[in-house]
C-alpha cells in the first residue's frame, strides 16, 4: 500500500520558489528597483506570477497529491514554521544576491548615486549590496566621529 | 453541548451534495496552503510600504503578528494539557466517512483550535494597524476553521475559543506587550534598517 506523505524537502521548494515569487512581486509592487531580478515591470510581475503559481500547482497539483498525500499526517507545525523561515530567508538571500549582481552589472557604466536613504527605501535606486556598503560606511564614519 | 453537535450534524448533511462545495473544503481545509499562504502574505506586508512611515507601520504589524502566532501556539499547547475533549468523528464515529472524505482524522486536541487560533492571531495583528490588509488576512483565516468544521474535525465551540484566543492574544500583544517591548523592539529595527532590510 502507497503510504507517501508530504515530504520536507518538498516542502522547503515549494516556499523557497514561492517567496522567491512574492519578493518579486512586492519589489515590483513597491518599486525597490534594487531587489528586481528584471528591469521591466512587466516581466517581474509574470517571473513572479509565474514562480508562485508554478510552485503552488506543483505542491498541490502534481499527481493530485491534495487527494493523496496531503490527506495524512504530514509534516507537524513545529516542522513547518522551521522550514518555511529556513526557505524564506534562503529565498531572500538568493534574491539579494542575484539582483545585487545583475544591478551591478546593468549598471557599471553610470554615475554612483549621491544619496542613500535609510533602511529599505535605499533599495528604490540601488543594489542590496552597494545600498549594505554605505550603510555600514556611514555607521564606521559616526564611530569615528 | 447539544447544540455544538447539532451544528456538526447540520453542516455535515452538506457534505457529498455539491462537489465543488467538497473540493473548495478540500483545498481549505488542507494542512499546507492556508498557513503558507498567511505567511507568504506577512513576508510581503514586510517589504510593502512606500514610504519609511508606512514600512515601519507595516513591519510593526508584522513583528506583532509573529509574536502573537508564537504566543498563542505556547497558551493552546498550555490548555491542551489542562483540558481535553473529543473530536466530532471520535464523539459520532456516523461521521468518520465524512472526514475521510475532506480531510483526516487528527490526533490533536481540539479544543481550543489551533487552526484558527493562529490564523485569527496573525489577521488581528494586521488588521489593528491596516484595517484593509487585515480584511485580506481574515479571509483565508476564517475559511480554514470552517473547513475543517465541514470536515467534522472540530466543534464550533473549539473554532469559536481559538478565534477568541488568537483576537484576545493579538490584542493583548499589541496595546500590551509590543509598548513594554519597545525598546529592543526599537533596537531590532534600528540594526535591521542599517542592514536595509526593514
Amino acid at each position: 500500500m502507497d503510504i507517501a506523505v508530504v515530504q520536507r524537502w518538498e516542502y522547503f521548494l515549494f516556499v523557497f520558489i514561492a517567496s522567491v515569487g512574492v519578493l518579486q512581486l512586492v519589489a515590483s509592487y513597491s518599486q525597490l528597483k534594487g531587489l528586481l531580478f528584471f528591469e521591466s515591470k512587466v516581466l517581474s510581475y509574470l517571473f513572479a506570477l509565474l514562480a508562485i503559481g508554478g510552485s503552488f500547482g506543483w505542491f498541490f497539483g502534481y499527481n493530485n497529491r491534495i487527494d493523496t498525500v496531503m490527506r495524512r499526517v504530514g509534516l507537524e507545525g513545529a516542522q513547518q514554521f522551521l522550514y518555511f523561515n529556513l526557505a524564506a530567508f534562503l529565498a531572500l538571500v538568493l534574491t539579494l544576491i542575484v539582483s545585487s549582481a545583475l544591478h551591478t552589472y546593468r549598471h557599471r557604466a553610470q554615475c554612483e548615486q549621491k544619496e542613500y536613504p535609510e533602511g529599505l527605501g535605499a533599495l528604490r535606486e540601488t543594489s542590496y549590496f552597494e545600498s549594505l556598503k554605505h550603510s555600514l560606511r556611514s555607521i564606521f564614519k559616526e564611530k569615528i566621529r | 453541548m447539544q447544540i455544538d453537535k447539532d451544528i456538526v450534524l447540520w453542516v455535515n448533511s452538506l457534505v457529498g451534495k455539491s462537489p465543488i462545495l467538497d473540493r473548495l473544503m478540500i483545498i481549505m481545509a488542507n494542512d499546507y496552503l492556508v498557513p503558507v499562504g498567511i505567511a507568504l502574505m506577512l513576508l510581503f506586508i514586510w517589504f510593502m510600504g512606500k514610504d519609511p512611515a508606512q514600512r515601519d507601520n507595516y513591519q510593526r504589524a508584522v513583528a506583532c503578528a509573529a509574536i502573537s502566532i508564537g504566543s498563542v501556539c505556547g497558551f493552546v499547547l498550555a490548555f491542551n494539557h489542562l483540558y481535553r475533549h473529543p473530536h466530532p468523528f471520535e464523539d459520532m464515529p456516523q461521521l468518520m466517512d465524512t472526514v475521510n472524505h475532506i480531510f483526516y482524522r487528527i490526533h490533536d486536541p481540539g479544543f481550543p483550535s489551533n487552526t484558527s487560533a493562529v490564523t485569527f492571531a496573525a489577521a488581528t495583528s494586521i488588521w489593528q494597524r491596516n484595517r484593509k490588509l487585515g480584511l485580506l488576512v481574515f479571509i483565508p483565516a476564517i475559511l480554514m476553521p470552517l473547513a475543517k468544521l465541514y470536515s467534522a474535525v472540530y466543534y464550533p465551540s473549539d473554532i469559536l475559543a481559538g478565534a477568541a484566543l488568537g483576537i484576545l492574544t493579538s490584542y493583548f500583544i499589541y496595546k500590551i506587550v509590543m509598548p513594554l517591548l519597545r525598546f529592543p523592539i526599537d533596537l531590532v529595527f534600528m540594526m535591521l534598517r542599517k542592514l536595509c532590510l526593514a
